[in-house]
């Protein structure tokens, strides 16, 4: 009897413990539930029901037509730049929590005096998450998941190359 | 056992289980208690009683061991039936011989209470319940000569302590 | 005569040797006050088997109650059954919070009905990321330039190792852009 007892008690703490983790959220969604909707943030939500639609829209871009098919969600969060919402730092507040569930910082670029970071969560050799964090006064998030193609996403500022990049700006310098 | 057979034959025991009882503890309360317990032991049980041969043996040896367990986890302190006894020797005195033969009746009871095993249940089951001699000795899980030994000394004892009462009662 | 039977079968009654019917037999004779006044100290014998108390009214009614139960739980079932409630309550919880978090997930409306302008949106806002992105790219390129310079390695190697650990990441950029007009 004793031992019945012992194997139901592993047996509840085994079932709560999966429960919890299969339940938990990932520390984005958390951010968006906490601030989605209220006063001085912006959000967008395009589901996964929405890319499915998408993908069905003809376009010439064929590159683009399979990266967004791939995509199963985005959303954004960000801070009206006109709200006195300047103490929210996204960036503070999400990224040791990314760093705690999976996320690796891809890099962190210097954009005029926002620092934006990126952080991949990989599922296998795929790129299953990304998560784009501007901080500063404008400070937002932007989350995309799929299967996602960095080199398509690259790809879309422009067809050029890195080095091409470099020189089109030096020249509007 | 199905729950019809067991109204069948199982409850109809009851009132005899109960007597027994009563002779073991000397309330009612206390004997109707007892009898509802072995019910539902026999009922929890019923699965299994189907095996058994001789229900109605079985059934008294349950009441027996049941009643037994009950006697010894009361720890009844003796004073408080001496103090019965002398209640009761006092009003003998009032009422005569009118309530006699049930204050005996109660005194019996108290004696045969407060001896111990095998004697008292040889008591009970035999001379005063009127089980058989077999049927006493298999509640009783012995034979019957061993009953009959056991039986001697014990209907000894209680005339020895009747005699006593007896001669404190009227003197 | 009834005399000496009585007592000579109350010898035999406190030898333990009587049968059924001569206890009985004894009992008959001896409730004979006559007779029994010739015995007194025995009196005893024909009060014994007098009948028990009436149980109380509704004694039956309770014992055929206990039919009508449930098999009752021994203290160990119902132990068991204990833990199966806690266990089925967790489940509950956790199932019912599990199902509140997916209704908010799922309370979440997309912000755009027209897949047109959803599709414009979603360009943008890729766009927006992969021009961010080849910005922090366009800062690595130095860097990348180092490491695959095999010729240039020398005191600097140290400090790429580092910077290359640093930025593992850099070679998936290298990767991706790889057949992107690296020259």
């Amino acid at each position: 009897m004793k031992s019945d007892m012992k194997r139901i008690l592993i047996f509840i703490i085994i079932a709560a413990w999966s429960l919890t983790a299969l339940g938990q959220k990932s520390p984005v969604e958390d951010l968006f539930d906490r601030y989605n909707g209220r006063d001085g943030f912006t959000s967008v939500y395009i589901s996964s029901k929405m890319f499915s639609l998408l993908s069905r829209i003809d376009s010439d871009d064929e590159e683009f037509r399979n990266l967004v098919t791939r995509i199963k969600g985005i959303r954004i969060l960000s801070i009206d730049s006109a709200s006195n919402t300047g103490r929210i730092n996204f960036a503070g507040e999400l990224v040791p929590k990314l760093n705690r569930s999976g996320f690796e910082e891809l890099m962190t670029v210097k954009e005029q005096h926002d620092e934006v970071r990126f952080m991949i969560r990989e599922a296998g050799d795929r790129i299953a998450e990304l998560v784009m964090v501007t901080g500063g006064a404008g400070s937002s998030v932007v989350w995309i998941t799929g299967d996602l193609d960095l080199r398509t996403i690259a790809s879309l500022s422009g067809t050029m190359g890195i080095e091409e990049l470099e020189e089109l700006e030096n020249v509007e310098k | 056992m199905t729950p019809g057979e067991f109204r069948e034959k199982i409850l109809p025991q009851g009132r005899r289980l109960y007597a027994l009882a009563w002779r073991y503890l000397n309330s009612r309360e206390e004997a109707e208690d007892a009898v509802q317990e072995v019910m539902m032991k026999l009922w929890e049980e019923r699965a299994t009683l189907e095996r058994c041969e001789n229900l109605e043996a079985w059934c008294t040896t349950v009441t027996r061991n049941c009643c037994i367990d009950i006697v010894r986890k009361r720890n009844r302190v003796m004073f408080e039936e001496m103090d019965k006894i002398a209640e009761i020797t006092v009003r003998e005195d009032d009422h005569a011989a009118a309530s006699d033969n049930t204050e005996a009746a109660m005194m019996i009871s108290m004696i045969v209470s407060r001896m111990k095993e095998p004697y008292r249940s040889a008591l009970i089951l035999r001379d005063m319940e009127g089980y058989s001699y077999e049927e006493t000795a298999e509640a009783m899980n012995t034979n019957v000569n061993a009953l009959r030994a056991t039986l001697s000394r014990a209907r000894r004892v209680v005339r020895e302590e009747m005699k006593k009462i007896y001669a404190h009662g009227t003197g | 005569m009834e005399q000496d039977k009585v007592r000579e079968l109350l010898h035999r009654y406190y030898g333990g040797v009587t049968t059924e019917k001569e206890e009985a037999q004894l009992r008959e004779l001896l409730s004979d006050p006559s007779l029994l006044s010739y015995f007194p100290e025995e009196r005893h014998l024909i009060i014994m088997n007098e009948t028990v108390p009436e149980p109380s009214d509704d004694f039956y009614d309770r014992l055929t109650e206990i039919t009508h139960r449930e098999r009752r739980m021994r203290p160990g079932h119902r132990l068991l059954r204990h833990a199966a409630t806690v266990a089925a309550a967790a489940v509950i919880l956790a199932a019912s919070w599990m199902l509140l978090n997916q209704y908010r997930a799922q309370s979440v409306k997309d912000t755009y009905t027209d897949p047109e302008i959803a599709m414009a949106e979603v360009k943008s806002i890729l766009t927006d990321v992969s021009r961010k992105m080849n910005t922090g790219m366009e800062e690595l390129e130095p860097m990348r330039k180092l490491t695959e310079a095999p010729e240039e390695v020398g005191e600097m190697s140290r400090i790429n190792s580092i910077v290359e650990d640093n930025l593992s990441k850099l070679r998936y950029l290298n990767r991706l852009d790889n057949g992107n007009g690296n020259n």
